[in-house]
């Protein structure tokens, strides 16, 4: 039984090498414009706000990608590190005051240092036993969360928080919710290409090498290790980030933002989209977190849904849809060539 | 003197609780080779299938506790035949998305039927108690709990040592490929030791259900207690999936008592990961088995 959380490796076609390499930077730079535009042509504010939940999810994924593609650790930790970003922010903007870039900074080192302590608990075990240690504390940040009252105020909420964006734009004519939709934006522009710049640079290729052989790996020279648990904490450092703004998107923050139901909802997106791969997660946080919102039903018979659809998706498309459409094109590829 | 005694009574009813759902999912683990997350949820529609026959159609306790096991092992086989099956070849990963997908589809189900709201069985053994001078000791239905775990763990234990089907379950195991080439249908044990598992919960449910509430969300934390227990114990060891329970549920149950009841749930995890990181097989697991390349 393979164990391994592999993407198959899809073999670019020799023809068109320059093409296929530029595709990636056009397609980026067209979807970007055409985010941008959407606000001008979009004047619903509801439709606004589910493409804003969308690009907060681009984030959150492509971030959890990173432990879980491509080192294969299967962490279910993900929006602890979230929520303590997002804590972490509202602690520093009210507690002590700071400014919005100090709060950042500071959401992002806890998330790392926080992912570190775990990794370092949690990196000693085997995947299976990693993946519920990696739970365990998820569910303890939440207990933490809900009953530290003098830290978090509890269930009670963290609120008050500034909104996103600046009194001069929104006299200009952008409301609130289309600044906080270009500020998140703007973030998962930037995220998509570091995730990018990461994967494809000699620390992504070592990710790789430590997911689909580690003895292969150490051999190398490649310590396992310090690849999984970079990647692991470069991963939290981003939730950290994308937590922060987070905070200030909703002016409040509240113990149900460290749920399980943000692990499901990325396991959903990472694993039918195409664990290891790039656009099929980008796609899947799109249409898991939109095709919901617009399904007009009660939320029982859209859980029903939900569930339906996950549990034959997984059953069809083991590798998601990255690996369902790269199957496609290789049976599609062979067919011309084998005639 | 009381507290304590109250809160050791307390934490051998969720030992025993604990101790009957992790069996079930030790043994899946073990034999089917699932990862099963849905796993809690048979006890909350075990709790249901109660409700229904106990307090709707006021059949008498035990034979609803009996209609109760019947319909969780059903249940169990049927989403076995029609699901879960086919995942047994595939990582994880895969079988944790997909266990999940049904526990979704499982909790909307019963959210559909019975609607959002606790349902709660009375039965007159919870009131009638034994005392031991001045203060209350025991209920009558939590000596039920302890004398039905006690018999449903004997009989399990009995069926894996000394019945046929239940030496095939043990050999499968140990090794699949091997048992295939002597002639046991890795198939049919694979579907007796799922629905053995799933009659466990329903044998959970039937006990503990007087004593709390069903709602359609209750399996969660069920499922996240029993693999706390199944890993603490060592995965797929029913031996060290009960132990484990026990310790569990004293914990717990002591923690309430006296540390805090909003962190006694924080406190068993951190059990969990402290074992971990000293024994990484956990209590009774085999040592050899624990590297990341493996499970």
């Amino acid at each position: 039984v393979s164990t391994r959380l592999d993407a198959p490796v899809v073999l670019a076609p020799r023809t068109g090498v320059a093409a296929r390499r530029l595709a990636v930077p056009i397609g980026l730079v067209l979807l970007v414009m055409a985010g941008f535009a959407v606000p001008y042509l979009v004047a619903d504010n509801f439709a606004i706000s589910v493409l804003t939940d969308c690009l907060i999810y681009v984030v959150l994924a492509l971030s959890y990608d990173l432990a879980v593609g491509r080192v294969g650790a299967l962490s279910l930790a993900h929006p602890a590190f979230f929520g303590t970003g997002a804590y972490a922010a509202a602690i520093a903007a009210q507690r002590m005051s700071l400014p919005l870039a100090l709060q950042v900074l500071f959401a992002i080192v806890t998330a790392c240092l926080l992912a570190l302590i775990v990794g370092a608990f949690a990196f000693r075990l085997s995947k299976l036993t990693f993946g519920m240690a990696t739970l365990g504390f998820a569910l303890i940040a939440q207990l933490i969360a809900t009953n530290q009252m003098s830290l978090t105020n509890g269930p009670l909420c963290i609120s008050g928080l500034s909104a996103v964006g600046s009194d001069a734009l929104r006299s200009a004519g952008f409301t609130t919710a289309v600044q906080s939709y270009y500020l998140f934006l703007i973030l998962a522009v930037a995220v998509a290409v570091a995730v990018r710049v990461l994967v494809t640079s000699r620390i992504g290729r070592a990710y790789m090498a430590v997911r689909e052989d580690e003895p292969m790996a150490m051999t190398a020279a490649i310590s396992p290790l310090r690849y999984r648990m970079s990647a692991f904490v470069v991963g939290a450092g981003i939730a950290g980030l994308l937590g922060a703004f987070y905070a200030h998107h909703l002016t409040v923050v509240c113990p149900s933002n460290l749920d399980m139901s943000y692990t499901v909802n990325l396991l959903v997106i990472v694993f039918l989209g195409g664990a290891g791969g790039y656009w099929g997660i980008i796609l899947a946080a799109f249409v898991f977190t939109a095709v919901p919102e617009w399904l007009e039903v009660t939320p029982t018979i859209r859980m029903l849904i939900y569930g339906a659809v996950l549990l034959i998706g997984v059953s069809v498309m083991p590798d998601g849809i990255q690996g369902a459409v790269g199957k496609l094109r290789r049976r599609l590829h062979s067919g011309r060539v084998g005639r | 003197v009381a507290l304590l005694l109250s809160e050791l009574i307390n934490g051998l009813v969720l030992a025993c609780m604990l101790g009957l759902v992790a069996a079930g999912l030790a043994l899946i683990f073990g034999v089917v080779g699932i990862v099963n997350f849905a796993h809690g949820d048979y006890v909350m529609v075990g709790g249901y299938i109660l409700y229904e026959c106990y307090a709707v159609l006021h059949w008498p306790y035990l034979v609803a506790v009996i209609a109760t096991v019947a319909g969780t092992a059903m249940l169990g086989a049927i989403t076995y035949l029609i699901a879960l099956r086919h995942l047994i070849p595939r990582p994880w990963h895969t079988q944790l998305l997909a266990t999940l997908a049904l526990s979704i589809l499982l909790q909307n189900i019963a959210q559909k039927i019975w609607s959002p709201s606790a349902r709660s069985v009375a039965t007159p053994f919870t009131v009638r108690s034994y005392r031991l001078g001045s203060l209350t000791v025991i209920s009558q239905q939590e000596l039920f709990i302890w004398l039905g775990t006690a018999v449903a763990l004997c009989a399990v234990w009995l069926v894996l040592s000394k019945s046929k089907s239940g030496k095939a379950m043990r050999a499968v195991s140990q090794n699949r490929e091997a048992c295939t080439v002597v002639g046991i249908s890795a198939g049919r044990t694979a579907l007796l030791a799922f629905t053995i598992g799933t009659a466990l919960c329903g044998v959970a449910a039937a006990l503990v259900l007087p004593m709390q509430n069903v709602y359609p969300t209750a399996g969660l934390p069920i499922t996240t207690q029993a693999f706390v227990v199944v890993i603490l114990g060592g995965m797929g060891s029913l031996r060290g999936a009960v132990s484990a329970a026990l310790v569990i549920g004293l914990v717990s149950a002591l923690s309430a008592g006296y540390i805090s009841t909003g962190y006694t749930d924080a406190i068993c995890y951190a059990t969990m990961i402290l074992v971990l990181v000293f024994r990484p097989a956990g209590l009774f697991g085999d040592r050899s088995q624990v590297s990341w390349v493996g499970l």
